[in-house]
């Protein structure tokens, strides 16, 4: 038994952890001097030293830090407060279905969305304009990529709400949480004080690693914080982006430094993190027992979440039906509320600028999540079939990696050993890179539904079909066809997400919808922008649509399916 | 409390209506401290309705006629939380955050420190689970566990005990001890408790209240099927 597990645990490790720590430790070389080729193989600590001599660096650490912290907790904060709130109002529902479209919405698209809503020519100071507002020109107000990245912390804070409360709800499906309110009720709590100290503790456990990786995103995101960041300085994952896409060859040393640094900083944060949470247990231990109090009652609690959900998804349902607007429009002069003339100009310029990335996006997505799925398919046919169950947090955690480690500090790593192998700028390359972080979402979305799959089923169809194979595919693959689609348009929507690893490992000769959407975002063109933008929300959102459609359509006639 | 009120717990003509159906008979009950009344029926005819009910959790669709009354008072509008309901249910719900003592100490009202630690030892010296304080709740047994839940809900100092299928997850030994157990508790803190079940070697003195009936009926005298 204990091989079986050893097995499993070395085969995931391959797959899932060691092209990371061979990133990594390519970035590491590089960053104490070693990157033999380009420069000199000598060792040495100045590419560090030279990381915080330059003038941006303190600066853009503490815009990453700050911006990151706040979004990160923000958003959990406000999605813990939203599902206690909400859950015994009739919103309650309204808030389950309204995270998987709040979800498929990409960064990207959401952020140049909220841009184009936001901004001082944004659609909301024209419909205030000029009546309320009295202007007739733009404000000269910096709100996008404002000095202090609040612009940035709030994009994702919006974006990162539907995932906390995807991973709540989650969480809250593993124990009896309705009884559980219902006893504490019985023992004189209120719903408030019964969600905070039973249901809140019950469910952290499985809102940790999702905490850490928001976190870890947040810090180090580059094509967000581009669209909606501040420039000068900017912050420091993107600064490291500059230097390493800097002309002069000399930079990619320092950016391999950064790149090592925001690694570090990512582990000190999810460290102090962690520091937090034990000492917030230690302390509310005596509260927990101290027994029910019966002063909170919550109804106002319950008003305002209700508002903030609303607002929360009329942000998003703006921000898309802004860009809409934009991409139909030829001319919108500032304080019209809508365009005065219209136009499919944009949309067929687009058509001949997109087909070559579109093509490749759509390729790369669909290799990259068909791989993701044969391969958490095998590993959990294995984890099925043995019935291994290794210690959640331990496998949890291994999973998580790609997620957790930050994008920018071993991508680069990755670009040298390509370039050493000659292997850089092809899209089987690509594929490859994006399959490193597809497949967390694919096997996360489709374990829990697999291993509970009862295999009796299987056992029958075997004795039937007289082959383990076919009744494998026939019977299971089958039956278990509708999770399967859904975790196939997570991954494939994930894969068109990626900004970096298309960039680092593409080399410029493969472009991909959203590394031209992060070029024109900042571009001069609104309408332009508006159009691809929506290109990158489009394509996950037709594969959601024909993941959910396609196992409806054939199993329209079989109820329990 | 109305002197006029002998029993602790009484329903007047208690019916749950749905869409303007009635699921049972109008239903009047009295009960007296440590009284306890079984109550039986197919499934369906609105067992669970009638425990939801007096526990202020109906359903939004289903509405309630007829009074509910504790110590004298209509609680038809009270909320669950301050109805003093004590409940329990057939799976253990202990908390798993939290210690045995930690589960006991949850259900206890405020107060002094020292006195409320007291009462946790006292509880569970009574169940035959003398230091089993800073257990964690996984390592019990099932039997063990299903009499820490009780207690939880007993020391919250229930005026009314609602028991929905308590027994029917124990196989039948522990079955046995458990039951005993539940009714000596019942009898000590003097609570009234109504208890829904399947089983009729659940029913004390024989008898059990037949919800799709409406009347009490003994044990054993209903027409065995051949």
């Amino acid at each position: 038994m204990l091989y079986r597990n050893l097995l499993l645990i070395t085969v995931a490790g391959l797959i899932f952890v060691l092209p990371i720590s061979l990133g990594l430790l390519a970035t590491w070389f590089p960053a104490i001097g070693y990157l033999p080729g380009l420069k000199g193989s000598e060792f040495s600590s100045n590419a560090l030293q030279a990381v915080f001599s330059h003038p941006s660096t303190y600066s853009s650490l503490i815009l990453s830090v700050s911006s990151a912290l706040m979004a990160t907790l923000s958003a959990f904060l406000l999605s813990q407060w939203l599902c206690m709130s909400l859950y015994r109002s009739r919103l309650w529902p309204l808030l389950k279905h309204s995270i998987a479209p709040l979800l498929a919405i990409p960064h990207l698209a959401f952020s140049v969305g909220l841009i184009f809503l936001i901004a001082p020519s944004g659609w909301f100071m024209r419909m205030l304009s000029p009546a309320i507002t009295g202007f007739s020109i733009p404000p000269d107000w910096l709100i996008v990529n404002d000095n202090y990245a609040l612009s940035l912390s709030a994009g994702l804070m919006l974006k990162e709400i539907p995932f906390f409360i995807l991973m709540t709800l989650s969480a809250l499906s593993h124990f009896d949480h309705r009884k559980t309110l219902l006893i504490a009720a019985s023992l004189h709590y209120s719903h408030v004080e019964a969600w905070v100290k039973l249901i809140f503790p019950q469910i952290y456990s499985q809102l940790r690693l999702p905490l850490y990786a928001v976190l870890s995103y947040s810090l180090s995101v580059v094509d967000v914080a581009i669209v909606l960041g501040p420039n000068a300085p900017a912050t420091f994952a993107v600064l490291i982006n500059q230097w390493f896409n800097h002309s002069d060859i000399d930079y990619r040393l320092l950016g391999a430094a950064g790149a090592s640094v925001m690694l570090l900083l990512v582990a000190v944060l999810i460290a102090l993190i962690y520091a937090l949470e034990i000492y917030l247990k230690n302390q509310s231990k005596q509260w927990l027992l101290t027994g029910p109090k019966l002063l909170v009652k919550g109804d106002f609690s319950t008003f305002l979440a209700k508002i903030t959900l609303c607002v929360l998804l009329l942000l998003s349902f703006f921000s898309l039906l802004n860009l809409f607007v934009w991409s139909f429009s030829r001319q919108w002069r500032f304080p019209d509320a809508w365009p005065s003339r219209w136009s499919l100009k944009y949309w067929e310029k687009s058509w001949q600028q997109l087909i070559d990335p579109l093509q490749n996006t759509a390729i790369i997505g669909v290799s990259s999540a068909l791989l993701a799925l044969v391969i958490c398919i095998l590993l959990l046919q294995y984890q099925s079939s043995f019935k291994i169950s290794i210690k959640r947090s331990w496998w949890m955690g291994l999973l998580y990696l790609p997620i957790l480690v930050p994008q920018i500090s071993f991508l680069f790593g990755i670009q040298v050993l390509l370039v050493r192998f000659n292997l850089e700028g092809s899209i089987a390359s690509v594929i490859w890179v994006h399959l490193i972080f597809v497949l967390p979402y694919a096997y996360l979305t489709l374990s829990q539904v697999y291993l509970q799959f009862d295999d009796r089923y299987l056992q029958q169809g075997t004795i039937l079909c007289q082959s383990k194979w076919r009744a494998f595919v026939l019977v299971k693959l089958v039956m278990l066809f509708k999770p399967i689609a859904f975790s196939f348009a997570v991954a494939f929507a994930v894969s068109v997400a990626q900004y970096l690893p298309s960039l680092y490992v593409g080399a410029g000769r493969v472009n991909t919808v959203t590394l031209e959407s992060v070029a024109l975002a900042s571009g001069s063109d609104t309408r332009v922008s508006a159009v691809f933008a929506l290109w990158q929300f489009m394509l996950p959102l037709l594969v959601y649509i024909a993941a959910i459609m396609i196992p409806q359509m054939c199993f329209r006639n079989r109820r329990e399916l | 409390m109305s002197q006029m009120s002998k029993n602790v717990f009484s329903l007047v003509k208690l019916q749950i209506m749905f869409q303007e159906k009635a699921l049972f008979a109008p239903l009047s009950m009295s009960l007296n401290g440590g009284e306890l009344v079984a109550v039986m029926g197919p499934s369906g005819c609105g067992k669970s309705s009638l425990l939801a009910a007096i526990a202020g959790t109906l359903a939004p669709e289903l509405s309630l006629h007829g009074d509910v009354l504790l110590e004298g008072h209509k609680v038809n509008d009270v909320p669950i939380e301050k109805r003093s309901i004590g409940l329990q249910y057939q799976q253990d719900l202990l908390f798993p955050h939290l210690s045995v003592a930690g589960n006991l100490l949850f259900g206890l009202a405020r107060g002094d420190k020292k006195a409320r630690i007291e009462k946790v030892t006292q509880a569970l010296a009574s169940a035959d689970m003398k230091g089993f304080e800073n257990r964690d709740v996984a390592t019990l047994s099932g039997g063990q566990r299903a009499r820490v839940s009780l207690l939880r809900t007993l020391l919250a100092k229930p005026k009314l005990l609602l028991l929905d299928e308590p027994f029917s997850r124990l196989d039948t030994d522990l079955r046995q001890d458990f039951r005993r157990f539940v009714f000596s508790q019942i009898q000590q803190m003097n609570v009234p408790a109504i208890l829904v079940t399947h089983d009729q070697q659940d029913c004390p003195n024989d008898e059990f209240y037949d919800l799709s009936k409406a009347s009490m009926i003994a044990v054993n005298t209903e027409p065995k099927a051949n």
